[in-house]
Formats: C-alpha cells, structure tokens, sequence
C-alpha cells in the first residue's frame, strides 16, 4: 500500500515539474525557444586536451543517442 | 539526458568557464573505460553519467551520479556552484585555437546526436590532411565565437564514403553545413563552403544555417513507434549494460 502510494506521489511529482516546464512526459526540449546552449566537446580525449591547455574544470556528461534502439532522440 | 538543468539559461552561461563534453554513452570502448571511473552503480555503466572534473580530468569535484539532479537540488543551485569552481581555476583569457574544434567521433554519430539535438552539424572534409588543418583553422575561431558558440556540433572525416547519407553532398572538400533527419540516419546538406572560401564568407554561412529553423520539440514515445514502423535501428558501438529502462518495461 506504502509502496503504491510513493509510485503514484512519484509520478504526479514528476509529471507537475515537467506540465511546469511546458512540456509532457516524453516530450523533449524545444530548442527553438532556446537562446544559448551548451557547447559539447564529443570525444574525451579532445576534451581533456583542451581542459589542460585552458585550465578549465570538465563539465563531464554523457547520454545514449538512442532510446529502445532507435536513433535521434535522447 | 536531463534537458531541464542543461538548457537552463544560468547553467548555459556558467558553461562558458568550463570544459563541457557530452560523451555518446556505448559508442568508444576507451570512453566506457572512463565513465565506469567516474560513476557506476553496482559496477555496471549508467545509460547517463553527470559530474564535475578538476581540469586534470580526474579530480571530482561535485558528487558523479546519473544527473545533475544527483548533485544539485535546482539548475540554479547548479548555475551558482559551477561559477564558484570557475573561480578557484582562473583560467583567463582562452584562444579558440586552445580549445580546438569539439569533433564528435564520427560523422554517422554526429549525425544522430545533432539529430537528437535538433541541431545543425558542420562537417570537415578533405582527404589531405594540409586542406583539413586549413579549413579547421578558418572554422575554429567562428565555433567559438559569441554569435555561433553553442549552435552547431562538429564533425571531421577524410573518407568521401562518410558523406553517403548527405543528400546534396558533392564530394568536393570544404565545410558541411547539415541538417539531419528526424533519426539522424541521413541528413540534407544546407549549404557547402568550399576551401577556397573566405572567413567572412563562412561566417555568412553559419550565420545563416544557424538562424534557420532547427526544428521543435520531439515526442519520444511517437518518434519511437515510427521508426520501428521504418525499421530503423541504432547498433551502438560497445555493449548496452544499462538495461534497468527495459527491466522497469517488463515490471509493467
């Protein structure tokens, strides 16, 4: 019973934080409304090089670029 | 991913101290080496890792974990931690030409990630080396520059058979601007710079391609149900071991 009640407050948490962000559960980011964004070095290697050149801290991030096998979404 | 820190507009501006890379999570062997040191659970890789390095790249200096979320309770709280580390490494004034271009590892992953982005990729291509260092070296100072930082993800090949999934791509060295399809399968060349072209002719062209239109929000549950219907599919390049999205699947 516990259980189910902490499930169902999960999903109705999380469901509230993403209607607030103007978006639905599975809908993602619309870039268009986004003025700046991040930019990503893609590969580690270029990205420890550049952080000892600079002396920057790493932003360290990674994701799949698939989701159930399929390409083109995060 | 999570999209809500990582767009968030405090966070974008702190990112301008830091090194930020994005790895492709199953996609280099080496990679997944790395990422298993900086966070696992159970000593299996996470489909997602977030964390913050000190710039010799092992240091950490906020707690790893899948998200940003792990660490930070809002993307403000994140924005205000990421200015504080910033100050404790002074780096000062950073030459393009010492963060060099931010490549991802290939041409085919580039696509797909820009695709997942909805973002517009430049590729360079040349098979000589001294035309791609040319090319590079014009493109570097724009990839950072206020007006185009940020707004287009890179790519480098000197194989002409890397370019078969560009419609329009005529083989001819130069700078790619492309646009990728929906699956990041195949993409559409905007526009070619060639390398004859000038800075302030490739400027043009960045500005211009990144001024289009580069697409709107996804519904992954939809996007998911037409490719299957295409049957497009993703091999990644090392092994799935985060298979807890599949196993929540099966619970239902």
């Amino acid at each position: 019973m516990y259980t189910r009640l902490i499930y169902l407050l999960a999903v109705l948490l999380i469901s509230a934080s993403l209607l607030a962000q103007g978006r639905g559960p599975g809908v993602t980011v619309d870039w268009r409304r986004v003025e700046q964004r991040v930019a990503w070095f893609g590969t580690w290697d270029r990205a420890k090089a550049a952080a000892k050149r600079t002396n920057r801290p790493i932003l360290v991030v990674s994701a799949a670029p698939h989701c159930n096998k399929v390409p083109g979404v995060w | 991913m999570d999209r809500s820190y990582l767009s968030d507009p405090e966070v974008v501006a702190a990112s301008r101290k830091f090194i930020c890379v994005r790895l492709a999570s199953y996609e280099d062997a080496g990679e997944v080496d790395f990422l298993q040191s900086v966070f696992t659970m159970r000593g299996v890789l996470q489909n997602t890792v977030f964390c913050i390095l000190a710039p010799d790249g092992k240091k950490k200096l906020v707690n790893a974990g899948r998200a940003p979320g792990w660490a930070f309770g809002v993307a403000e709280d994140m924005a205000l931690e990421m200015n504080e580390i910033a100050v404790d490494y002074k780096p000062g004034k950073t030459r393009p030409v010492d963060l060099g271009l931010p490549y991802l590892k290939s041409v085919r992953l580039a696509m797909n990630v820009a695709a997942c982005d909805s973002q517009r990729l430049a590729i360079v291509y040349a098979p000589d080396l001294e035309t791609r260092a040319a090319l590079e070296a014009k493109l570097v100072e724009l990839a950072w520059s206020k007006e185009i930082i940020g707004r287009f993800l890179f790519a480098m090949t000197k194989d002409v058979s890397d370019l078969a999934k560009v419609d329009g791509a005529s083989g001819e060295p130069g700078i790619l601007v492309v646009v990728p399809g929906a699956y990041g399968v195949q993409g559409k060349q905007l526009v070619h710079v060639p390398v004859r072209a000038d800075a302030k002719t490739l400027r043009a062209a960045l500005r211009e391609a990144a001024e289009s239109d580069a697409g709107g929000a996804k519904d992954s549950q939809r996007h998911i149900r037409r490719a299957r219907q295409k049957g497009i599919r993703w091999r990644t390049a090392t092994p799935v071991t985060d298979n807890s999205g599949r196993q929540r699947r099966r619970r239902r």
